[in-house]
């Protein structure tokens, strides 16, 4: 092989390699684009017809054109009107269309300002009275919300949706796993309002106080916020609904450590409910339900089998020095 | 008159009166912890924690004295364990606290500036001090810092499989403990180690 061919295959031959890598990346990442979704759009009838809207309120831009000049410019979309796909399809709503709950109108842009006083549905509306939604106690969480804190919101700006959102709920609480991840989106619920003045001043006037320094109580608080919920010593327990509705006021919130760390700990009626109702799991331990999650709050995981070998243990050493002071005092009499 | 030698030097008593006063302090926070009830509050819990661990970082320097004292003081030889023997040795200092103490047999390891621990206290010195503390130290400074904890270990979570090492430790200490104070009225007197331990000179019996 001649110099100049040589020179010629080694350009074709980088060429042909540059190509199928490129070929095999591009496929890789349109591979990987297709694995991203966590929803299957086929499995969703509304899917084609959402799309409608969320080109718009999932993209994080919409597009606004002057029919006059002709002109058009990319807006930022508020992210308040911002929807996950991710999070909508793999939701408890997920398979409604956008129009079963919004006005049909809204599919006219830009939206006409009378729509955003359009009311919205409540959770009793479409669940109230409903045989097949008895378990989730809509009627008693509705009781219970009108006693919390949040109900005597003097413009009556509060609904359900302040914390639920309907486009991406998902019923935490009942998945047999409560993981940290749980414990967080949970707590997000609050901080979405109580750690961002924005939010909050949307619906009070009073004054925002730090998150953190208003708890710096808490023996190792980043833990605390990190294991458990707001709602663990903020709401008044209902052992008849899954999670309490019923926020306290700050002043009313649970501040003594021992309702939660002791043998009767009110997590077990609260964080825990749902994995000891489903499982009652008994492992030797008091509180099993704490260390099946991979937690261990002092003074509420106590083994019976732990305490009984304890006090056996102790119980025999006191006897055996009983008994062997009573030899002593014996001795010394003697002498 | 009754010979005396003096044994602890001045660095071991403070050590010690230090260590005692931080090991009564951490177990009784530790039970009142484990042991939590509204019903019955032996030491408010907020306030419990914070000296359990404000005790837990004292002992732990404390340790460190004592560990590098006996590195670089005469004192360290006593906790040189000689294997060989040592259950026939065991046995006798057993037998000698069961039946020799009760009919005047001469203690099979006196007291001596040779011999400080006798092999039962050695062995249990050795096990207290160079076994569950370091043990105590490790998993109670993870549970000062539980991120560091990796999160499972054989299918249980690692902060529960650390609290219940931590836990298991500082009952084996507590029992130290117990026996420990009993064993001390085995002296000349009564309370003739209790002097001891404070003057620095031990009588010898």
């Amino acid at each position: 092989m001649t110099h100049k061919n040589y020179r010629a295959s080694s350009l074709l031959l980088a060429f042909l390699i540059l190509t199928i890598s490129l070929t095999v990346i591009a496929q890789e990442d349109e591979k990987s684009s297709v694995q991203s979704l966590k929803y299957n759009p086929e499995d969703f009838p509304s899917f084609e017809d959402n799309e409608f809207c969320l080109r718009c309120h999932s993209s994080g831009y919409f597009v606004l054109s002057d029919t006059v000049s002709g002109l058009s410019k990319r807006q930022a979309m508020c992210d308040n009107y911002n929807i996950s796909k991710d999070n909508y399809y793999m939701s408890v709503h997920g398979s409604f269309s956008c129009t079963d709950c919004h006005s049909s109108e809204y599919q006219n842009f830009p939206h006409a300002t009378a729509l955003r006083f359009e009311p919205a549905f409540a959770c009793l509306d479409c669940h109230g009275g409903d045989e097949n939604f008895a378990q989730y106690h809509f009627e008693e969480i509705d009781a219970e919300y009108a006693n919390s804190v949040h109900a005597q919101i003097e413009n009556g700006e509060f609904n359900c949706w302040k914390c639920h959102n309907p486009h991406s709920y998902v019923p935490l609480a009942r998945r047999d796993t409560l993981s940290t991840d749980f414990v967080v989106s949970s707590n997000q619920m609050c901080l979405t309002c109580h750690g961002n003045f924005e939010k909050f001043q949307l619906l009070s006037d009073k004054e925002l106080t730090g998150i953190v320094e208003k708890h710096d109580w808490l023996p190792n608080e980043a833990l605390h916020f990190k294991s458990v919920r707001c709602i663990e010593c903020h709401s008044a327990q209902n052992l008849d609904i899954l999670v309490s509705h019923n926020i306290l006021p700050s002043d009313s919130a649970i501040s003594d450590c021992v309702k939660c760390h002791s043998k009767n700990s009110v997590l077990m009626g609260s964080l825990y409910k749902f994995r000891v109702i489903e499982s009652r799991k008994s492992s030797g331990f008091v509180n099993a339900a704490i260390i099946d999650n991979n937690s261990y709050v002092i003074g509420a995981n106590r083994s019976e089998i732990m305490n009984l070998a304890s006090l056996l243990i102790f119980g025999l050493t006191l006897f055996a020095m009983t008994i062997h002071t009573l030899f002593r005092i014996k001795k010394s009499k003697k002498q | 008159m009754t010979e005396q030698i003096y044994f602890y030097p001045v660095w071991i008593r403070l050590w010690h009166a230090v260590n005692a006063v931080l090991c009564i302090l951490l177990i009784l926070t530790g039970l009142s912890m484990q042991y939590s009830d509204p019903d019955f509050v032996l030491i408010n819990f907020g306030l419990a924690v914070s000296m359990h661990n404000f005790s837990g970082i004292a002992l732990t320097i404390s340790y460190f004295l004592f560990f590098f004292g006996n590195m670089f003081t005469a004192n360290g030889k006593f906790y040189r364990l000689k294997v060989e023997g040592l259950s026939i040795r065991l046995w006798k200092q057993l037998r000698y606290y069961a039946y020799g103490y009760f009919v005047n047999e001469e203690s099979p390891f006196p007291v001596s500036p040779q011999n400080k621990f006798n092999p039962l206290q050695q062995i249990s010195y050795l096990l207290a001090l160079y076994l569950a503390l370091p043990l105590l130290f490790v998993t109670g400074w993870a549970l000062l810092f539980p991120e560091f904890i990796i999160n499972k270990l054989l299918g249980f979570s690692g902060i529960f499989l650390t609290a219940q090492l931590h836990i298991v430790m500082g009952f084996f200490i507590s029992l130290f403990l117990i026996i420990h104070l009993y064993v001390s009225t085995m002296g000349a007197s009564p309370l003739s180690n209790f002097k001891s331990i404070v003057t620095g000179w031990q009588k010898l019996h």
